[in-house]
């Protein structure tokens, strides 16, 4: 987990296309830490090819979406909460 | 003792790959037995049909360019795209897969991504330096390996399983099995570059299917069988319910020693695939560019992120897969020459080359995205087909006095 923790962070959206497309927040892995197990953020776990299947870890409580499909899962989740996704 | 070992290296450069521990663990999960007997009839199957391949630097007695003619036709276009796509896509996912290794086993602040270029330049610098430094180095590392797993299935077989190996599971069936043909891709180059090693060869792979059979046991053994089937690193998983935090650990070395051989072993073999077309003064040196190219294509793959991509797999998928076609085809072609010596022994071969071509047509259409593995398919012989004939005209100005390295007297 310290793995997770310690290379966390960041890069929320590790895509380039994405973030000059979009404002989106990112936030550190400390401000991660603190909120992981509240019932308002969902963890997503994005990564993919081998940033996904040659890892042990991965975040607890963390779900797994295909970071190549949004539209498919994007509307499982509320709006209302904090919605935090990592790929590395 | 220690020639031995130098062969082991060689024998066994893919089959302590990630790629193949990965395909054996998979297995694993489908049941025990059918498990263990589909991985030693598909190396027996391999070994045997390897043995009808000609060895035609030996046994023609042409010359270079003779043999250079005789070479370039379609099936060596295929086994030329198989291998440097094997040599280039799974050399970069194996990279990758060492890199979060180093980075989750053993020290977590060293950035994975680093790591993977490290072994990467260790691959290469291993391709200079001189021969006797190399085979030690290579040696250390093939054996931690061999040892490293021998030690993991000898404590899991005595080790109380804490799941039930009689099992079944509804995913038990032979097209879900047939990748571990993947597992023996490449024998046929090793037997190539063994040449006369023949004994240890047989002694080496011998001993190295022994215990992967072993490793896929014990592996079952420890690890739900649904757990093994997907799993995408059931190697970490099994060493680590095997031999908890130590058991991980040994498993992080293998893998690590393991990725570094087999980059190292992909590179040599598909450039020796290229350059033995040319000669030895001209293969040399097109060999050590080739080598460097290679090298420079992967680092440049793993910097654009492709690792991090769900295509690479298709491209791995598919290079093996044309290798092993390649294997096939070859195996088919050797025996063809028995059936018009009368060998009685053709018929073995045509059944490995015909179980070997129709496992990997098998596995080619059981695969998702079909078309878009066709279409890799066709680009990477295509660029197989461009590559010779940029390195023909290159040759042409290099090596005009070549002298030739297979003598006309030779039988």
């Amino acid at each position: 987990m310290r793995v997770l923790v310690a290379t966390l962070f960041l890069m929320l959206f590790c895509s380039v296309s994405s973030s000059f497309a979009v404002n989106v927040d990112t936030m550190n892995k400390d401000e991660l830490k603190s909120m992981l197990g509240s019932e308002n953020v969902v963890v997503l776990d994005v990564r993919a090819g081998r940033d996904w299947s040659s890892s042990e870890f991965k975040i607890k409580g963390a779900i797994r979406e295909e970071p190549g499909d949004v539209s498919a899962w994007a509307g499982k989740y509320e709006k209302e909460k904090t919605i935090v996704l990592y790929c590395a | 003792m220690y020639s031995l070992l130098i062969v082991l290296s060689v024998t066994s450069f893919w089959l302590f790959s990630p790629e193949a521990l990965v395909l054996i663990g998979n297995g694993g999960g489908l049941g025990t037995g059918i498990g263990i007997v589909t991985l030693l009839c598909f190396s027996a199957i391999t070994f045997i049909g390897i043995s009808f391949i000609k060895d035609d630097r030996k046994s023609t007695g042409q010359n270079s360019q003779q043999l250079q003619k005789q070479k370039v036709d379609l099936v060596s276009f295929i086994g030329i795209a198989g291998m440097i796509g094997t040599a280039l896509f799974a050399s970069t996912g194996i990279l990758v897969t060492a890199g979060f290794t180093f980075n989750e086993v053993f020290y977590y602040r060293f950035p994975n991504f680093a790591f993977a270029f490290i072994i990467l330049a260790a691959a290469l610098s291993l391709q200079f330096f001189p021969t006797s430094i190399r085979n030690r180095i290579l040696v250390i590392t093939v054996s931690f390996c061999f040892a490293g797993l021998a030690v993991l299935v000898a404590y899991g077989l005595i080790s109380e399983p804490t799941v039930a190996t009689d099992f079944a599971t509804e995913n038990t069936s032979i097209m879900n099995l047939l990748p571990l043909l993947l597992v023996f891709v490449g024998l046929d180059r090793v037997r190539a570059l063994l040449g006369e090693e023949l004994l240890r060869f047989r002694l080496t792979f011998f001993l190295t299917v022994m215990l992967l059979a072993g490793w896929m046991y014990v592996s079952a053994r420890f690890v739900e069988p649904q757990r093994l089937i997907f799993s995408t690193i059931p190697y970490m998983t099994a060493a680590w319910k095997i031999g908890g935090e130590p058991g991980r650990l040994i498993m992080g070395m293998i893998i690590i020693l393991g990725s570094l051989g087999a980059v190292y072993g992909l590179m040599t073999v598909s450039s020796s695939s290229v350059t033995r077309m040319f000669g030895k003064k001209r293969g040399d040196s097109i060999g050590k560019g080739i080598i460097l190219l290679m090298a420079i294509a992967i680092g440049a793959m793993m910097g654009a992120g492709v690792a991090g991509t769900t295509i690479l797999e298709l491209y791995i998928r598919s290079s093996l897969l044309l290798w092993l076609a390649y294997t096939g085809l070859s195996i088919f072609s050797g025996s063809l020459q028995a059936i018009k010596k009368k060998s009685f022994h053709a018929a073995i071969g045509m059944i490995s080359s015909t179980i070997i071509l129709l496992g990997s047509l098998a596995i080619f259409f059981n695969q998702e995205n079909v078309i878009a593995a066709a279409l890799f398919t066709v680009s990477m012989i295509a660029g197989a087909l461009l590559l010779i004939t940029f390195l023909n005209v290159i040759a042409g100005y290099v090596g005009k006095n070549e002298i030739p390295i297979i003598k006309n007297t030779e039988v």
